[in-house]
């Protein structure tokens, strides 16, 4: 996969880096793109978390780490089948 | 915790060698889940190699001697083709992975006996590994050289077409063959390739994300082993990441390529293959994928690798190259 020349959005927040200053409206709107982008193609990402989104120097935002990542259907949704970050499971 | 060392030797049949006859080794290895340890010396090999056991002798008293995690290389292997040759590691080599963690620390000096004999020995296993489609992982810790640096962590290096490796070691690192303290004792000529290689601008990485069931690992291709267009040749190597010190760690030895995207690795030329490209490289857990893919038996679930090579957005990574 490509490289991306940049940091986790984990590391930006933990340092409270200066480059997200007058940049987190944008940033999220960057992740909610790529996040429908994911939906509309029948996937769903299952571990979006800081840590799993980079940002480059240029500012663009990237999802990365699909591997928890399953078709959107029924048959992939079991009760009890729950994975990801502890800290940003949705709280259903 | 540590595992303790079995003696191979015990339980080999037949009439004991001279190697053979040498005090039981009771010490220590660091624990690598799935990987197999044995003593260094060479148990049948010893038959082969009339003059291996007066080598070995003394060098593995001085490894009984010494504390654990002195000079070691882990291996993290599936199948046959034995090649018993590594100091505290069964070289084995199979059409599944090899994993090698190499680190030689400070004791070099008597390795230049003993791997003149494994570097012997570990080029025959690792071309027929080679044409078995396998690839070779080299994980090298600071300071990686002598014996260690010839017969595992440097095997990668060596120029061959067909070959898929992948080298990695961090900026300080030190890696090279021969130490000053052994210059001159061994012919140059052993050398089977370049010695003498070190510091930033041979490799690095990054390595993060240890907890979790991937690393990440960033790479720089140098060489056509990922690439089938023909004239390149050369090893896989790191290149530098600025990452602060905190995400910098060592890989876990237990981290080896999971069967089905590793063949990402031995395809052809695709798009961004180019040599010199930058790539990112996934290792996943085997056994930690396979309990996540356990929860979806029976259903068809993508592979990741397929998963993310159909997404193509500007917000997401983009994936190339993979089964």
């Amino acid at each position: 996969m490509e490289l991306i020349d940049g940091n986790g959005l984990n590391f930006l927040i933990e340092t409270a880096s200066p480059r997200l200053n007058g940049h987190r409206i944008d940033f999220l709107v960057q992740m909610a793109e790529g996040i429908d982008y994911i939906h509309k193609q029948g996937f769903m990402h299952r571990d979006i978390c800081p840590r799993n989104v980079m940002v480059t120097e240029a500012g663009l935002v990237k999802i990365i780490d699909f591997g928890l990542t399953i078709p959107n259907t029924a048959d992939f949704h079991k009760p009890g089948n729950r994975t990801g970050t502890p800290n940003y499971l949705a709280p259903r | 915790m540590p595992l303790r060392c079995a003696d191979p030797c015990a339980a080999q049949s037949g009439p004991r060698t001279r190697a053979s006859k040498g005090t039981r080794w009771s010490g220590t290895l660091p624990a690598i889940p799935g990987a197999r340890y044995s003593r260094w010396s060479a148990c049948r090999e010893t038959d082969k190699w009339p003059g291996s056991a007066r080598v070995m002798s003394p060098c593995r008293a001085k490894l009984a001697a010494t504390p654990p995690m002195v000079g070691w290389s882990g291996w993290r292997r599936t199948g046959h083709l034995p090649c018993r040759s590594g100091r505290g590691g069964d070289a084995d080599f199979s059409a599944d992975d090899a994993f090698v963690h190499a680190s030689s620390r400070r004791r070099r000096s008597h390795e230049e006996g003993i791997f003149a004999h494994a570097m012997a020995k570990c080029p025959p296993p690792l071309g027929r590994y080679d044409k078995a489609g396998g690839l070779y992982v080299s994980i090298r810790t600071n300071p990686t050289m002598g014996g260690v640096a010839a017969s595992f962590a440097l095997q990668g290096d060596s120029p061959s077409p067909s070959r898929a490796h992948l080298s990695v070691s961090r900026a300080a690192d030190h890696l090279e063959y021969r130490a000053p303290g052994i210059a001159g004792r061994v012919p140059d000529q052993r050398v089977p390739f370049e010695a003498r290689v070190r510091g930033p601008d041979l490799c690095c990485a990054r390595i993060c994300a240890p907890k979790w069931h991937v690393s990440w690992i960033t790479v720089s291709i140098r060489t056509n082993t990922w690439d089938s267009s023909p004239g390149c040749s050369g090893g896989a190597v790191a290149k530098r990441e600025d990452q602060p010190a905190a995400h910098r760690t060592s890989t876990s030895a237990s981290s080896c390529l999971a069967g089905r995207d590793r063949g990402a690795c031995r395809r052809s030329a695709g798009p961004g293959q180019e040599a010199g490209a930058h790539r990112l490289l996934k290792i996943l857990d085997k056994e930690k994928t396979a309990k996540f893919e356990a929860r979806f038996l029976g259903l068809s679930r993508p592979m990741e690798g397929a998963i993310c090579t159909a997404l193509r957005h500007k917000n997401i990574v983009q994936t190339t190259n993979t089964v």
